[in-house]
């Protein structure tokens, strides 16, 4: 009988745990780049504390826009910087998308001024939306 | 010479095996614990706005607050914000400090004892910081006032948001 030379074993081996290695960590990478780009808190900011605070409805996900007002005064939609009346204009259009359900979801920065936040809220106010939430840290 | 026999072959394949799993199993450990621990959670703190009052509600004088409490919100010389409960009521000054804010509260939770169904207006200055409204804001919702409004000049008035 012929015995397997050490050359002919180590030729037969086929690496195929590394290549899922490679593989689960692209994957794993391309979610999380993907997932912080588009994120709807990619932005950076400071809020503000409350203490009567409510928690995240998982299924209103869908039907909220939420608005990241960022130090410098900018409006953030997405992570895509946006003009006030494009914000407007965005809110009047989800309102007539999903009803009654749609909220607007503000993230100011706690140092900004009042006048960069009211004209979200009179935006609001003036679509036909109702429910108008601060986020904030919990105290 | 010994011959390795195919036992040997199988037990070799599962050594080498089992370490990249475990850099995977590792790698995955770490991200996930990095991933969550840069994230603060973030909670909401809601309003309830009357849809398109804004043009339709009467303007509602501050001078004339009938059964209504006014919380007035302004910049100080010192860059520092007052409360002033009603036209003419009791100034808290420095609303960031906890101390002012907890005489604030005991003075609202008192309104709150009589009844809660006073409405509570906030008439909030352009340059009052978002933090220090979001306080006042929870105070009152924390004194279980049934309704909390904002005032806005749209129209070069006063009208009550809710």
């Amino acid at each position: 009988m012929k015995t397997p030379s050490r050359r002919r074993s180590r030729a037969l081996k086929f690496g195929i745990t590394p290549l899922i290695d490679i593989v689960f960590l692209l994957i794993i990478f391309f979610l999380a780049a993907s997932h912080f780009a588009q994120s709807e808190t990619a932005e950076a900011v400071e809020l503000p504390n409350a203490s009567e605070v409510e928690a995240e409805q998982p299924d209103q996900q869908l039907s909220r826009l939420v608005v990241t007002v960022t130090a410098d005064g900018h409006y953030h939609v997405g992570g895509v910087l946006t003009e006030s009346d494009v914000l407007a204009g965005r809110i009047r259009q989800g309102r007539t998308e999903h009803g009654e359900v749609f909220e607007v979801r503000i993230r100011a920065d706690r140092t900004l001024a009042y006048r960069t936040v009211e004209p979200i809220m009179i935006a609001s106010a003036r679509a036909g939306v109702t429910a108008v939430k601060f986020a904030v840290i919990e105290k | 010479m010994k011959t390795p026999t195919s036992h040997d072959h199988r037990d070799i394949d599962a050594d080498q095996a089992m370490t990249p799993m475990i850099d995977v199993v590792f790698l995955l450990l770490i991200f996930f614990v990095c991933a969550s621990a840069g994230q603060i959670a973030e909670a909401l703190l809601p309003t309830e706005l009357s849809a398109g009052s804004l043009e339709t509600v009467d303007a509602v004088q501050p001078e004339t607050p009938l059964g209504d409490v006014w919380l007035y919100l302004r910049r100080d010389s010192q860059n520092r914000t007052v409360v002033q409960v009603n036209e003419g009521g009791v100034e808290h000054v420095d609303v960031s400090r906890a101390a002012v804010r907890a005489e604030l509260r005991s003075q609202l939770l008192a309104l709150a004892g009589a009844t809660t169904e006073i409405p509570v207006i906030l008439d909030i200055d352009d340059d009052v910081s978002v933090g220090d409204f979001i306080n006042v804001y929870d105070i009152c919702r924390a004194a279980k006032f049934d309704s909390i409004n904002f005032a806005t000049d749209v129209t070069g008035k006063v009208e009550a948001n809710e």
